[in-house]
């Protein structure tokens, strides 16, 4: 069992487990009191001027088309621009947090982004709006209030878009009767399974349908030429009638249902619960202990879902501390922390196709749960291979300046086996030596 | 002892110098060999439309309660199999499969769980349990470990549930990188001695590693082969493993699914198109293969709002090859007669889906059905294999 009471280990620790890695320039910062460096990051916020105009760029291109592209070749002009977006955005983004001070905020943006997920797969078309999503929904309200954020993601356009709820119609409402048209069930089931109370949170198929009901009508405002789509309620799609959903009725037969609905849910017990359960799994273990989980969700509850209060309280729990390399790093932790010791390759599409070798491209999970924070989904043998070959591509070519073994060891300190020392020690050139540093079983975890 | 620990001793022979014929020899010693019957799982991922794919077109409610949805032979081009049902029209070549008595369906299919959720739902049809997150292993993975001689691989980067467990098994996917020196595999995986976890994914990536760059010439390199390609290639290979697994994902279709054509189609068409590859490339080897497709759960038998279909329960599997007795639909088919819908919404689940995958398992592997009901489908429920899918 490894001590971790050299500072190199703790450094380590806190960087990888809380922030988005460990550079040496943070290590200074860390000195000897790592708990009180990610402590400290709680009083700043997750805003980014580059980000955010860069996200109004993507918006303002987005409303530039339409009416929608028809003819093939315009799709294919139209995809074309947004991808050439999508790759600024990606490495700007990346830039961003790998030079960020707040690397704990960061992370806290990848995991609520994760969590209220997005994926552009299935419509390239938003891929401007799912960026805008994270710059608007998701980092304003990373230390406020979970209501808020839920909120502001179920009313996002590029949320109603992706799960199909600006299209939905109440089979009595005015649309409804008069088009024979009808209700899309899959924002409601994915608010009730992946966003708040969880699939055994309790809920039943009536109130995925009732939660459907009630916020018919969210959709966005009519389509107009360089008009940035934003949210609008249409009552003529709003399903008429009281709603009873877990227990609860609603019925102030307007946009005011869906409000009180989701602001209901978020405080429910349950979702307490999954929320601790998601954030124990992400910064102490795959299987984290009850009581760690009992302990986020009295914090979650008791602050009526603050997540100021209950990012401090995770800070304060001590499983977080004493579980050194517990966690396996996604592919994009790998490259993240990667690029806060050795420069990657500088060419724009380095990124987005590595990730995309390693299954973990932005805004692309292939589904709304988001990608998995689970060893068993990121760790299997073609994984390995492609993580070896991608550290031979990235150490290819070194600065001079690099001491394998003394960067080895001002990183991790007495957290690296010997073992792995040995490996990296008798490396036949610098690059192999960096390479193996980059993929061994410690660099691998945080 | 079984075959990977033979495998990791030629591997450590080879790091203490005994020269290798080539840097990319394949490492596989499986003993199987040709004669021994082949496996192909896939699973589509999103809960595909069976109503779609095999169309109950004479049943007396079907273009009442599909709506918009209907197909009718007449019009869409339906490929009819028999009285009752008929393909879609974008299923050509399993069409002639099942006019060549080497398809098998399985209609109004479901696993155990009652829920509409993908993701529990996909975890039950993997862990062949009934309830998600009952094990963190697959009953495929179990079903390796009760045999001595079969091996798998994943055609993905990282491996399904349905095939994680104790039992070691391969992935591979098409790699844009080039490729690393050996020597520098072999260093990592001795630093990864001391983790377990890595260790065996490095050793098993090494292999498949090997059997594909040992396939590959440079004009090869160059043309990308599909998934469903390179899985019949690694089931070709003399040393190679004999199960594949291929993921399908896409068939979620909540928004304007079409009929003859349209998203659902061309979905449909691309599966076909799989299939077609995966016979052509096989070669003879067909005539030992079977292969398994299978979805979560199907979907609503009413169109929705837009055009779609929402979550549903039971839906439609297939036992499809050269190795299959088929030309017939087996199971129970309940009709879409609204009395006989489950919840009012759905197509009732008559047939347990573990039946046909235990019936496969049994057929093509020879386990027993006590080994099937004890270790690889252990919840209690009466398993009932289907008998005689596969000639013998």
């Amino acid at each position: 069992m490894q001590s971790t009471s050299d500072y190199s280990a703790q450094a380590y620790h806190a960087a990888s487990r809380f922030g988005l890695g460990l550079s040496l320039k943070e290590k200074e910062a860390i000195g000897s009191a790592p708990l009180d460096w990610v402590m400290k990051q709680t009083s700043g916020n997750a805003n980014s001027n580059k980000l955010t105009s860069l996200a109004k760029e993507g918006k303002a291109m987005f409303a530039s088309t339409f009416p929608p592209p028809e003819t093939p070749e315009a799709k294919k002009e139209y995809r074309k621009l947004a991808q050439k977006h999508y790759v600024t955005y990606v490495n700007a983004r990346f830039e961003h947090q790998t030079h960020s001070t707040t690397p704990f905020i960061e992370r806290l943006v990848n995991f609520w982004s994760n969590h209220f997920a997005l994926s552009i797969d299935k419509t390239p078309m938003i891929t401007p709006l799912a960026i805008a999503f994270e710059v608007e929904a998701i980092r304003p309200h990373i230390l406020g209030n979970f209501t808020d954020m839920l909120l502001a993601s179920s009313r996002h356009p590029a949320m109603l878009l992706y799960l199909d709820n600006a299209r939905s119609t109440g089979p009595d409402s005015m649309a409804g009767t008069r088009r024979n048209i009808g209700l899309n069930e899959n924002l409601a089931r994915e608010i009730l399974e992946l966003h708040t109370l969880g699939v055994n949170g309790g809920y039943s198929q009536d109130d995925v349908i009732a939660l459907a009901r009630i916020i018919t009508g969210w959709s966005l405002a009519h389509e107009q030429k360089n008009v940035i789509p934003e949210f609008a309620f249409n009552k003529r799609t709003h399903e008429p009638g009281p709603k009873t959903l877990l227990g609860r009725t609603f019925n102030t037969q307007g946009e005011q249902d869906g409000i009180d609905a989701l602001t209901f849910i978020a405080n429910h017990p349950a979702t307490a619960r999954f929320i601790a359960t998601k954030l124990a799994t992400h910064f102490i273990s795959d299987n984290p202990s009850p009581e760690s989980i009992h302990f986020l969700t009295q914090a979650f509850t008791a602050s009526k879902g603050n997540l100021l209060t209950v990012s401090k309280a995770l800070i304060t729990l001590e499983e977080c501390w004493n579980t050194p390399l517990n966690k396996i790093k996604t592919p994009y932790d790998f490259l993240l922390s990667t690029a806060k010791v050795i420069n990657l390759p500088q060419t724009p599409l380095f990124l987005p196709e590595t990730l995309k070798l390693l299954v973990q491209q932005l805004y692309r999970p292939g589904s709304p749960a988001g990608f998995s924070d689970m060893a068993d989904d990121w760790i299997g043998p073609d994984a390995i291979i492609k993580r070896i070959q991608i550290a031979t591509k990235i150490t290819a070519s070194l600065p001079e300046q690099i001491d394998p073994i003394v960067l080895s060891k001002a990183l991790f300190g007495s957290l690296m086996s010997t073992k792995s020392y040995f490996a990296i020690s008798n490396a036949p050139s610098r690059e192999e030596a960096v390479a193996a540093l980059l993929v061994s079983p410690e660099f691998q975890k945080r | 002892m079984n075959d990977y620990t033979i495998s990791r001793r030629h591997f450590i022979q080879g790091l203490t110098g005994a020269a290798l014929a080539s840097q990319f020899a394949p490492r596989f010693v499986f003993a199987s060999g040709l004669g021994q019957k082949k496996l192909v799982m896939i699973i589509l991922r999103g809960g595909m439309d069976g109503l779609s794919a095999l169309i109950p077109y004479s049943d007396a409610t079907y273009k009442e309660a599909r709506g918009k949805l209907a197909m009718s032979p007449q019009t869409d081009g339906l490929l009819p199999i028999d009285q009752t049902f008929a393909l879609h029209p974008s299923l050509k070549t399993i069409h002639a499969l099942y006019q060549n008595k080497q398809a098998i369906f399985l209609h109004a299919a479901a696993t155990p769980l009652r829920s509409r959720s993908h993701f529990d739902v996909q975890d039950v049809l993997e862990n062949g349990m009934d309830k998600a997150m009952a094990t963190r292993n697959g009953w495929l993975n179990r079903a390796l470990s009760t045999t001595s001689d079969n091996h798998a691989i994943a055609i993905m980067p990282n491996l399904p549930l349905i095939l994680q467990g104790s039992f070691p098994v391969q992935s591979w996917t098409q790699s844009t990188l080039p490729d690393t020196n050996q020597a520098f595999y072999e260093r990592v995986a001795a630093m990864y001695d001391q983790d377990e976890r890595f260790h065996t994914a490095l050793i098993q990536g090494m292999d498949a590693n090997n059997i594909a760059l040992a396939n590959e010439d440079a004009a090869s390199r160059k043309k990308r082969s599909s998934n469903a390609e390179s899985a019949a290639k690694f089931l070709l290979e003399p040393q190679g493993p004999n199960i594949a697994y291929l993921d399908a994902t896409g068939w979620d279709t909540h928004v304007n699914q079409g009929t003859s054509n349209g998203a659902l189609a061309r979905r449909l068409g691309e599966l076909d198109n799989d299939i077609n590859t995966i016979k052509t490339t096989l070669g003879e080897e067909w005539n030992n293969t079977a292969i398994l497709i299978a979805s979560e759960f199907g979907r609503t038998v009413r169109v929705n709002g837009n055009g779609g279909t929402d979550h549903g329960t039971a839906g439609l599997a297939m036992l499809l090859g050269g190795a299959v007795q088929g030309g017939r639909v087996i199971g129970e088919w309940p009709t879409l007669a609204l009395n006989k819908l489950y919840e009012e919404r759905d197509l009732y689940p008559a047939n347990d889906i573990r039946n046909l995958f235990a019936g496969t398992l049994q057929g093509l592997y020879g386990i027993d059905t006590q080994t099937l009901s004890s270790t690889i489908f252990p919840v209690p429920a009466t398993l009932r294999p289907y008998t005689d899918l596969i000639r013998t």
